[in-house]
């Protein structure tokens, strides 16, 4: 948090009015938006797309369309929505370019001679855990994986994401179940292809 | 796997999203209570979510990208607000040029006013207005060009009425409606010979003086 009282006063302001105000062109009011919203989208294109460079490329377009509409923003729907709605855009159009590369196994046997021997045991476990949920991520079906990183990093509402996705709350509930079964799985066997390449 | 607990995973998925209603909530608690299978199942899923939302191996964001000054308007690229407002200031010159040809009166091109919009945006700060405007000076010239024509025939012995009519409709395409009805009436009645054809009254109805003008 910092110190300066303009900031903190803005730091508290709402979503709506900090893009009525760069709407008018603040730069203030952006910075703020962005420091608010910017990890939470970066963890989107991250988990989305398993990739530094190009996430970071969808942070920034995101913003700047967010900048370039603003004046014609009206809150109609949460930001949050609204925000995810053009980094979803931006990724899908990633996608479409990009497919999921297929998970490497053999690095998997080979793990013992790779990593150092001191490495503790838990944090080695935790690793390992984190590195089969991320394989186990980008093998998804893209509905599944799309609707479960918008519920849990974008904090959408299933009625949102439907909207975003044109299909039913419930099958918005299925798609997000079915893909924390198939991370689930990833995380406790280290196996996630049986639950992970069917859709509703 | 019973098919009770199937149908519960769905709930403590929803749960964990907020989305259960007061009776999914309380089947769920119900269920919970004797179930080991779905309690591990929540604590399962809490470590995946916890895992998307906040992983050590989460990037942090790039720095906040840089926003043109105020005062210009996001929507568009400099690029492509230049070249549409060069577009659109060759077409109404070309435009004009062309219009100026044709007998019949008509109304302005809807062109016209959006070039002129941008002369207007001169004395915005923004320095992108003023280089539209800049854009928009051909336009301006070519009409300062016609004016000139026009006083020069009108100081000639035998004027080229036909001519003048030509480049007095060309000029009446580039300005607003009201100096192109007052030109039309004054050249009507210049021709009809209802007025004397004095050239000092053509150059200040065309809004000249002898060092000449412009828009």
């Amino acid at each position: 948090m910092t110190n300066n009282p303009a900031e903190r006063q803005a730091e508290l302001e709402s979503d709506d009015s900090l893009m009525a105000r760069i709407g008018r062109g603040d730069r203030n009011a952006f910075e703020t938006l962005y420091r608010r919203w910017s990890r939470r989208v970066m963890a989107y294109a991250y988990r989305s797309l398993s990739d530094r460079a190009e996430s970071e490329d969808v942070v920034q377009e995101t913003f700047l369309s967010v900048f370039r509409s603003a004046s014609r923003y009206r809150s109609r729907e949460r930001f949050g929505a609204f925000l995810f709605r053009i980094a979803g855009n931006a990724v899908r159009s990633r996608w479409r370019k990009k497919r999921p590369l297929p998970v490497d196994c053999s690095a998997e046997e080979e793990k013992g001679d790779f990593f150092p021997s001191k490495m503790v045991e838990e944090e080695w476990s935790l690793f390992e855990e984190r590195e089969r949920i991320g394989a186990a991520l980008a093998t998804l079906p893209e509905a599944q994986r799309n609707a479960l990183l918008l519920a849990v990093i974008g904090g959408l509402s299933y009625r949102e994401i439907a909207l975003q996705e044109g299909v039913s709350e419930d099958a918005v509930a299925a798609r997000i179940c079915r893909a924390r079964k198939a991370l689930r799985k990833a995380l406790s066997e280290g196996g996630f292809e049986e639950e992970a390449t069917t859709d509703e | 796997m019973s098919e009770s607990c199937e149908k519960m995973e769905v709930l403590i998925s929803k749960v964990m999203d907020g989305e259960c209603s007061p009776q999914e909530r309380k089947a769920l608690k119900l269920h919970l209570a004797e179930c080991p299978r779905c309690r591990e199942t929540i604590r399962a899923f809490g470590r995946v979510d916890s895992f998307l939302e906040s992983g050590k191996d989460l990037p942090v964001p790039p720095s906040c990208p840089k926003i043109p000054e105020p005062g210009f308007s996001p929507r568009f690229p400099k690029a492509v607000f230049l070249a549409a407002a060069a577009a659109v200031a060759a077409f109404a010159f070309l435009g004009g040029a062309w219009w100026g040809q044709q007998k019949a009166t008509r109304s302005l091109p809807p062109s016209y006013s959006r070039v002129a919009s941008a002369a207007l945006w001169e004395k915005a700060p923004d320095p992108l207005r003023r280089e539209a405007a800049l854009a928009a000076l051909p336009l301006s010239e070519a009409v300062t060009g016609y004016q000139r024509e026009v006083a020069r025939l009108l100081r000639q012995k035998d004027v080229d009425w036909e001519r003048v009519r030509r480049l007095v409709e060309a000029i009446g395409a580039l300005r607003t409606d009201m100096e192109l009805l007052t030109l039309h009436v004054a050249f009507i009645e210049k021709e009809q010979g209802k007025t004397d054809p004095a050239s000092a009254a053509w150059l200040d109805l065309l809004g000249l003086d002898d060092r000449g003008g412009s828009l």
